[in-house]
């Protein structure tokens, strides 16, 4: 069917057109057939109906009662708690990861591709995180304070202030104290209990090694890293 | 049954029709427009369980869903009261998880009776014409609109749809264009391909 002829024939459903008209510009097209199966169809539609009452009375007995949960239109109430129920669970698994990840990260004792991982994720969130480029390598440090502890020359005080230095080593800049200052030229001016004072001056081993231990000890325990 | 179809239109092509007469191009009446228009307000009463509404609904789609169930199952017993008793059913069912799209409600409506007719046909309600029923000199027969109902089925889909809710639900063009998504050009265009597409089928019966 051409266009026209469609355009035609709505201007003549519309009463803007006869059909005298549309069979003279549309010779050969069966026009009358189609307005007159348009008119047969019309009819149809306009045929007597049944009273819809008398149905309606036979309907409504067998109408199902409406359930309340059929008409909520979001999810029912019990639902609704459990998915957040499920939520807060999930939030809560993931701020508990995140937490236990960042200490261990802080405290650099990740795996070097786990610390890199977390050092990268941190810094796009403005968090500062050791790379493990930047992680002394703890796990040769007591070798090390052990070593020196073993073959130092040093006795008593200065023993003491030698170990000291290596173990404390990683807490450098973290030192409160005057760094020129000499704990066992404090103590030597406090008692002379230093065994650099010489034979003479003690056992050797006495008081004065304790002490310069116990200083030791403080300074690891105030600045010194774990390990 | 063609020959009542072919007849039919036969014996107008001896009046003088000059311009489709006023009663074809008249709109539904009044009172039935207005009451279309609380349609979608009812149908939101309907949806909490209001069945005063949903009765409301009932008388004023009840002759459309009727005219299409008779017209694919004759209107011998109660087989067309029966679809749209089923019909209205399932749409009561159903209600609670419609949403207004903004098509007539009358469309929902007829994809529902679409379901139920091809349940009942599939039943093996008698679907054949029996040429040798009486036949009238005006108007529709069963067998008419059994033959008018199988040439309709071997429409394409859009095209019969278009003729489904313009001469059964009684829709205008610009609520058939609504209901199937499409402008009110093409529907008026898709109306006369599919008159003109019917016209053969019958032709070839």
């Amino acid at each position: 069917m051409n266009p026209r002829l469609e355009e035609d024939l709505e201007r003549w459903e519309a009463g803007l057109a006869s059909l005298a008209e549309l069979e003279e510009r549309h010779p050969g097209q069966d026009v009358h057939d189609l307005t007159e199966l348009h008119r047969q169809l019309t009819a149809l539609s306009r045929e007597a109906t049944p009273d819809p009452d008398r149905g309606w009375q036979r309907l409504s007995a067998r109408l199902p009662e409406p359930e309340p949960d059929i008409i909520l239109v979001g999810p029912s109430e019990p639902k609704r708690r459990q998915l957040l129920t499920r939520r807060r669970v999930a939030v809560l698994g993931l701020a508990a990861a995140l937490t236990l990840t960042g200490g261990l990260a802080t405290a650099g004792v990740l795996p070097d591709p786990a610390q890199d991982a977390v050092a990268n994720v941190a810094g796009h969130l403005g968090l500062h995180f050791p790379h493990s480029a930047e992680v002394p390598d703890q796990t040769s440090h007591g070798k090390e304070v052990s070593n020196i502890a073993r073959s130092t020359p040093e006795e008593g005080c200065e023993k003491g202030q030698a170990i000291s230095e290596v173990a404390s080593s990683f807490a450098q800049n973290h030192r409160n104290g005057d760094p020129e200052s000499n704990p066992c030229d404090k103590a030597q001016a406090a008692g002379g209990h230093s065994h650099q004072g010489g034979p003479g001056s003690g056992s050797g081993v006495g008081p004065a090694g304790g002490s310069t231990h116990a200083s030791g000890l403080e300074h690891r325990g105030s600045h010194g890293p774990p390990g | 049954m063609i020959r009542g179809l072919r007849e039919l239109i036969a014996s107008s092509r001896t009046a003088n029709i000059s311009a489709p007469n006023s009663d074809v191009q008249a709109e539904a009446k009044e009172g039935e427009e207005e009451a279309l228009g609380r349609v979608p307000q009812l149908v939101e009463q309907a949806k909490r369980g209001d069945r005063d509404a949903f009765a409301e609904l009932y008388r004023l789609h009840h002759a459309r869903i009727f005219r299409m169930a008779r017209l694919h199952l004759g209107d011998l017993g109660d087989g067309a009261e029966d679809a749209v008793a089923e019909t209205f059913l399932r749409a009561w069912v159903a209600l609670p998880r419609y949403h207004d799209t903004g098509a007539p409600f009358v469309a929902w409506l007829f994809g529902i009776a679409r379901h139920v007719v091809l349940d009942e046909l599939a039943r093996g309600r008698r679907v054949t014409p029996r040429g040798e029923l009486p036949e009238r000199t005006r108007g529709w027969t069963v067998d008419d609109r059994l033959t008018l109902a199988q040439a309709m089925e071997r429409l394409p889909a859009e095209q019969r749809r278009v003729l489904e809710l313009k001469y059964l639900a009684g829709m205008k063009n610009a609520e058939v264009a609504s209901a199937l998504g499409k402008s009110k050009g093409a529907i008026n265009a898709m109306q006369w391909r599919a008159l003109g597409t019917l016209r053969q089928i019958l032709e070839e019966r």
